[in-house]
């Protein structure tokens, strides 16, 4: 008798068949896993970069806020923040960016940290033209050198608030060799002493840090100077000390921007966006073409309701004498302000010149303030 | 002698093919739902992202130096807009639609309308998205301030966006 | 012979396996295709902040609000018609009130002017609300309405989802008013 040997045959066909058969379904469902974790990958920094457009948003709309938010997820991740051509850029090293031609945005080049800590400051000149956005991190040491009384008012100002987390890394120093660098990503020296100059030694706290991490800003009298550390010695980035514009007094915007903006180009290229806005707003609060002396706009809506009212208007004298009639008045300041913010536009050096006719609009408007419709 | 052909490994193979069978089946029943699944997402995401961007121009509108209530140098009055620059704010905002505002606002329409004491209405922003799909409206209470009068006037702030 | 049932039972198996499976998916599926409310696209609180915010500082002009003894002014709802109704609100509604807008006592006029005002935006954007008015008189008691609360659609009770404008003070000679706006649809 002979004995089939089918049923053993069957049986290896059967793991053969089953070997087959689980290694494509295997394959198949490790294949949907792998492309489903670039896809999702791809779609957390997305998700950040849209969600930091939002905080952004908010943070930058309204003044004086301070944010914090939690990039602990994307803690591998790097963070960059450019500018150019008057369009900024923000997003993830290597993943999605979002441009953005309106908020200046003033921030290390690159940040990698788990939280990021977020301050808006309104910038006026000398009525408020736009919230500035200053982004930082814990890792992010600012080292403040010199008496300078900036100084206390920075460091009240940038107080840690335990109940938003918000927290920047701060501390004053007499002198550079005082400095510890830790265990942070990146330092800026904020210098009102002028120790740091082109060519000088960098203190030796720093000297086995990556040239890129180590950065400071030198702020003499109205003017700031940007160097990086290269090799063993300070390099002086801009080539023309770069002026601060502003009207002054306390939180002056465009000076701390200096501080917090990653080098020379992000802040002049934030400042221009700044500048660009300060032309639309002349032009709602004195007319399209106030450049040509000609009114308009809100200036133009409060001299009408003066020539409709003659009765408040000669109990007021001054107040159409401020606005149109004086040597120094409103509408050839404004007219002035507009010109210089269009050659500012096309010449950076000629920015310097808005700070005098700020002030002139600022002093006007006091005036009429006693008694007056105001232009803000 | 008759041999008796035994058809259990036929049963067998047939019995397999059919639970195969029905595996891909419930396989592809779990990729239309996922796919079903996914368009429903996504189109939710979208109607997200469109009440997101509602609520961002509805922000900015309410704090835009071309609108707010200036008080000098002093912090600027909330929800409060200044009604002799929305008279004026238009023309400007028009004549750099294109090159600027549109940045801002994307395709959207934002009115003021004032209630009290005169009604009327002012279009802040116009940029209409053609064959849009969807639109969102959002609307915020504000005081409308007339300096040339010294009052405070009751309006709205009417944002709607297209997508 | 016996007839093994067996590989029929197999059968029956798998088929109520598949149902089973099956009947699962399409539970599932329910909840995957159905669509969800659109979502209110801006915060509740804020609305009521805002709107409160307005009210009060809304500048009555209308012409026959003249103050007694004093001449024509143009009173603000918070700060000058409140104040009155707070100094007058045993008067009324008939008394004596020092603001006689459209000829009503100050309490009646602004209660109807709040509503007027409120029903024009948050009314006609069909939302529902509560506004209220208290006042703690100095002698330091329990806070009283001033007027009747302004209702919408039945108002917000406390067991409703509702949001608010948080309490706008109103530091007067009778005491202490305070006002609260709910939204809660």
């Amino acid at each position: 008798m002979m004995n089939s040997k089918q049923g053993q045959l069957e049986i290896s066909f059967n793991w053969i068949y089953i070997m087959i058969a689980g290694v494509v379904i295997l394959l198949f469902f490790t294949g949907i896993i792998v492309r489903q974790k670039v896809a999702s990958e791809q779609q957390l920094s997305t998700d950040v970069v849209r969600i930091m457009e939002s905080i952004f948003t908010a943070a930058g709309v309204s003044e004086k806020t301070k944010n914090s938010i939690d990039t602990s997820g994307i803690t591998d991740y790097t963070l960059t923040f450019t500018c150019e051509n008057g369009v900024g850029e923000y997003g993830v090293k290597d993943g999605s960016r979002v441009q953005n031609a309106i908020e200046p945005v003033f921030a290390p080049l690159e940040l990698q940290s788990s939280r990021l800590s977020l301050w808006s400051l309104p910038y006026k000149l000398p009525f408020k033209v736009i919230d500035f956005l200053f982004i930082t991190s814990e890792n992010t040491k600012y080292f403040l050198l010199g008496n300078d009384q900036f100084i206390t008012e920075f460091l009240n100002e940038t107080a840690a608030d335990d109940k938003i987390r918000f927290h920047i890394n701060t501390q004053h120093l007499s002198t550079l060799d005082d400095m510890a660098v830790g265990n942070n990503f990146q330092i800026r020296v904020v210098d009102f002493s002028a120790a740091i100059t082109d060519g000088r030694a960098v203190p030796s706290a720093v000297k086995d840090m990556d040239d890129d991490r180590v950065t400071a800003v030198v702020f003499t009298t109205d003017n700031v100077d940007y160097y990086q550390k290269q090799g063993m010695v300070w390099k002086k980035l801009n080539r023309a000390p770069i002026p601060i514009i502003s009207v002054g007094g306390e939180r002056d915007a465009a000076k701390y921007a200096a501080i917090f903006a990653g080098n020379d180009q992000i802040y002049q290229c934030n400042m221009q966006k700044a500048f660009y806005r300060l032309k639309l707003l002349n032009e709602v609060y004195g007319g399209a073409a106030i450049n040509t002396g000609q009114v308009g706009g809100k200036l133009q809506e409060i001299i009408s309701y003066y020539e409709h009212h003659p009765d408040i208007a000669s109990r007021r004298p001054d107040c159409l004498g401020h606005i149109q009639v004086y040597p120094q008045n409103m509408v050839s300041t404004l007219a002035s302000h507009q010109n210089k913010v269009a050659a500012c536009l096309l010449q950076p050096s000629f920015c310097v010149d808005l700070i005098s006719s700020a002030a002139q609009l600022k002093e006007l408007n006091e005036n009429l303030r006693v008694d007056c419709i105001t232009l803000y | 002698m008759v041999t008796k052909i035994s058809r259990k490994g036929q049963v067998q193979l047939s019995e397999t093919i059919a639970v195969l069978f029905i595996f891909f089946v419930l396989i592809v029943f779990g990729i239309i739902f996922y796919y079903k699944y996914q368009q429903v997402a996504i189109k939710q995401q979208s109607e997200e992202l469109l009440a997101a961007r509602a609520m961002d121009t509805t922000l900015r509108i309410l704090f835009l130096p071309e609108l707010f209530c200036s008080q000098g140098d002093a912090e600027p009055e909330d929800n409060c807009i200044d009604v002799l620059k929305l008279r004026q704010v238009n023309e400007t905002i028009q004549k750099h639609l294109e090159d600027y505002y549109f940045d801002l606002f994307s395709y959207s329409t934002v009115t003021v309308a004032q209630l009290y004491p005169v009604p009327r209405t002012f279009v802040v922003y116009d940029k209409l998205k053609l064959e849009y799909t969807k639109r969102e409206s959002t609307y915020f209470v504000v005081s409308v301030r007339d300096d040339t009068l010294g009052s405070y006037g009751y309006g709205y702030v009417k944002v709607e966006v297209y997508s | 012979m016996t007839i093994s049932k067996k590989a029929q039972m197999e059968m029956v198996g798998l088929v109520v396996i598949v149902i089973l499976i099956t009947l699962g998916m399409l539970f599932m599926a329910q909840f995957a295709f159905k669509d969800r409310p659109e979502k209110k696209i801006f915060t509740r609180k804020g609305l009521a902040y805002s709107t409160v915010s307005a009210i009060m500082k809304t500048t009555v002009t209308d012409s026959s609000c003249v103050q007694e003894f004093v001449g024509d002014t143009a009173p603000q709802v918070g700060k000058d018609i409140l104040e009155d109704c707070a100094a007058n609100k045993d008067t009324g509604p008939f008394g004596y009130s020092q603001y006689r807008c459209q000829g009503q006592h100050s309490c009646v006029f602004v209660r109807e002017h709040i509503s007027e005002l409120l029903n024009s935006t948050l009314g006609s954007w069909n939302k529902r609300y509560q506004w209220d008015t208290h006042i703690i008189d100095i002698h330091g008691v329990e806070p009283e309405p001033l007027f009747e609360p302004i209702l919408s659609k039945g108002g917000c009770p406390k067991t409703r989802d509702r949001d608010s404008s948080e309490l706008f003070f109103l530091q007067t000679e009778a005491g202490l008013v305070q006002s609260v706006l709910y939204v809660c649809d």
